[in-house]
């Protein structure tokens, strides 16, 4: 917040006796008024920096090997400096992004050292050596956005080693659970559990796909990620993986909805995937049954595998009947309105996943999809009105 | 901010980069040079334009080059031995799973499995050299069509790079 909004905003909470004229001159006191010049320079400087870095890179292939190496050292050293000063004494945001600019350069650095000199990889490893530096630069700062580059970094490479190499590799992926896994622990935030939750279930993809295993695993790797999120010792923010989690798997069952069910397309299973996931999803009932809500076993719901019998498709589609139709009258009965809203998205969704799936093939089009808009929206007024009843019921 | 820590991650980037640059160097000096023959490619990189796709005649061999039972999965290491044939170029002499001392005047190659081609019984792997980069306007031109001699320098490291194209 910037002095100015405080000055203003602070002017109505005295007003509204939320504080005194004293507290509030402590408190604009710690706002003290900055100079602009400090930013003006910076941007100068970043004007500068990047003017040279254009003109260098227009003229790249023109440089001999040595004058390549020696600007792209000085670049990655002089913005890291920079940065560093800048975020220590002047502002914390523009020495970001300095730093940033910094990894950028390393990261380019890297690439370009690769083509320059020809060399070959077997791997993903040029990623592991940058999100290696992302990392490092994380461990000194730790700031968000530096949490996100390094994610951002170990996910492309994760992508790149799939496409690329057909391969899950390795380090990246324990650099990944163990490296930020601990740093999300100690210090994350609902975002950046978020983020790293779904960097975890692109993850999944390249890890099940690189190895060609069958999709159903995805089952297990989303189920493990759920009961993190509930494990009674796990940090607050951490629930959101759970959030995710839920997400990812209801997303497998849509897909099943539609691939599933034709006697061709059977799925070969494999027993040690019933076992693992008969312990996981037991493990995940008990740790459900023990918590204080009592209604978190309607997410497990989702985590059951249906492919196994005939009529998979029928069979996920009443999964996610269960799981839209438990959270809404969870909703309804404890008066929660976000659960409510939780079911009532979720049901609209599978509403038009079973409309689409049962009605596609022998509908005409414009009555399929005039029909299919007239019961969403007699199914939304429905929804909507009893959800502000139980929002009602909340208020007063 | 931890001040020495800083110091230490900026510092192993740009070590990173000028071990990437000197290592480069030291092939030169420490390095095997074999000479590889190509076969023609049919150019249909999204990308060609800037560097030519090579393909070389080792990286394709027959089912009884194949020193192993099993056929190996796509992307698992497997181990090219090469020996000069009279005219100077390298040769196959057989492919296997494991790595093993090649003997004198052979030369062992790192690749990776691509696939197995039924019909032709043959093996397709890659030595990851596939592509040679060519800056623009330094009058190289390169028909990658056409068969070529390239020279390589492996690294006792297990470094590669190519040093020219014939």
């Amino acid at each position: 917040m910037n002095r100015g909004q405080l000055e203003k905003e602070s002017g109505d909470w005295v007003k509204d006796g939320i504080i005194t004229t004293a507290q509030r001159n402590r408190i604009l006191s710690r706002y003290e008024k900055k100079s602009g010049h400090p930013v003006l320079l910076t941007f100068a400087a970043l004007f500068i920096g990047l003017g040279f870095l254009t003109f260098i890179a227009s003229n790249w292939s023109a440089l001999p090997d040595m004058v390549k190496m020696s600007v792209l050292l000085f670049f990655l050293v002089a913005f890291y400096g920079v940065g560093a000063w800048v975020y220590q004494s002047r502002s914390k945001a523009v020495g970001l992004s300095l730093l940033l600019i910094a990894l950028c350069v390393f990261g380019s650095g890297i690439f370009l050292t690769g083509q320059m000199y020809n060399f070959t990889s077997f791997s993903a490893f040029p990623f592991l050596v940058w999100s290696l530096a992302a990392f490092g630069l994380l461990i000194v700062f730790q700031e968000s956005i530096v949490f996100i580059a390094a994610l951002i970094i170990i996910t492309a490479g994760q992508i790149y080693s799939g496409s690329m190499y057909q391969d899950f590799y390795i380090p990246l992926g324990v650099l990944f659970l163990a490296g930020m896994g601990w740093v999300l622990y100690r210090k994350g935030n609902r975002l950046l559990t978020a983020l790293f939750a779904v960097s975890y279930a692109i993850q999944s993809l390249v890890f099940i796909f690189s190895y060609n295993w069958s999709y159903y695993w995805l089952i297990l790797l989303f189920l493990l990620l759920y009961i993190v999120s509930h494990l009674p010792y796990g940090q607050v923010h951490l629930r959101t993986f759970g959030s995710i989690a839920v997400l990812s798997i209801f997303t497998v069952n849509v897909f099943q909805v539609f691939l599933l069910g034709f006697e061709s397309e059977d799925v070969e299973y494999s027993n040690l995937f019933f076992l693992g996931w008969s312990i996981l999803f037991i493990y995940a009932v008990i740790q459900s049954a023990m918590e204080s809500t009592k209604f978190n076993w309607i997410d497990l719901l989702l985590f059951i595998p249906v492919f196994r019998i005939g009529a998979g498709d029928l069979l996920s589609l009443l999964l996610l009947f269960a799981y839209s139709l438990g959270w809404l009258l969870a909703g309804y009965r404890k008066e929660r309105s976000d659960w409510v809203a939780k079911g009532t998205a979720a049901l609209l969704i599978t509403t038009f996943v079973a409309y689409f799936q049962l009605a596609w093939a022998f509908m005409d089009r414009s009555i399929f999809f005039f029909t299919g808009g007239l019961i969403l929206f007699v199914l939304s007024y429905f929804l909507e009105r009893k959800r502000r009843q139980v929002k009602g019921g909340e208020t007063e | 901010m931890k001040r020495g820590l800083f110091y230490l991650v900026v510092a192993l980037q740009a070590l990173f980069l000028v071990t990437m640059s000197v290592s480069y160097y030291a092939m030169d000096h420490w390095g095997e040079k074999i000479k590889l023959e190509t076969e023609p490619v049919d150019p249909r990189d999204p990308f060609y334009g800037d560097y030519v796709t090579l393909q070389y005649e080792i990286e394709s061999f027959s089912e009884d080059q194949w020193r192993a039972e099993q056929i190996p999965n796509r992307g698992d290491i497997v181990y090219l031995i090469v020996e000069e044939d009279g005219e100077g170029t390298f040769e196959l002499v057989e492919a296997s799973p494991h790595s093993s001392e090649p003997s004198e005047g052979q030369v062992e190659l790192k690749a990776k499995y691509e696939w197995h081609n039924r019909t032709e019984q043959i093996h397709q792997v890659s030595i990851g050299l596939d592509r040679y980069f060519i800056e623009e306007n330094t009058g190289e031109d390169f028909e990658q069509t056409e068969q070529h001699v390239v020279e390589v320098i492996q690294a006792p490291w297990g470094q590669r790079k190519i040093t020219s194209i014939e």
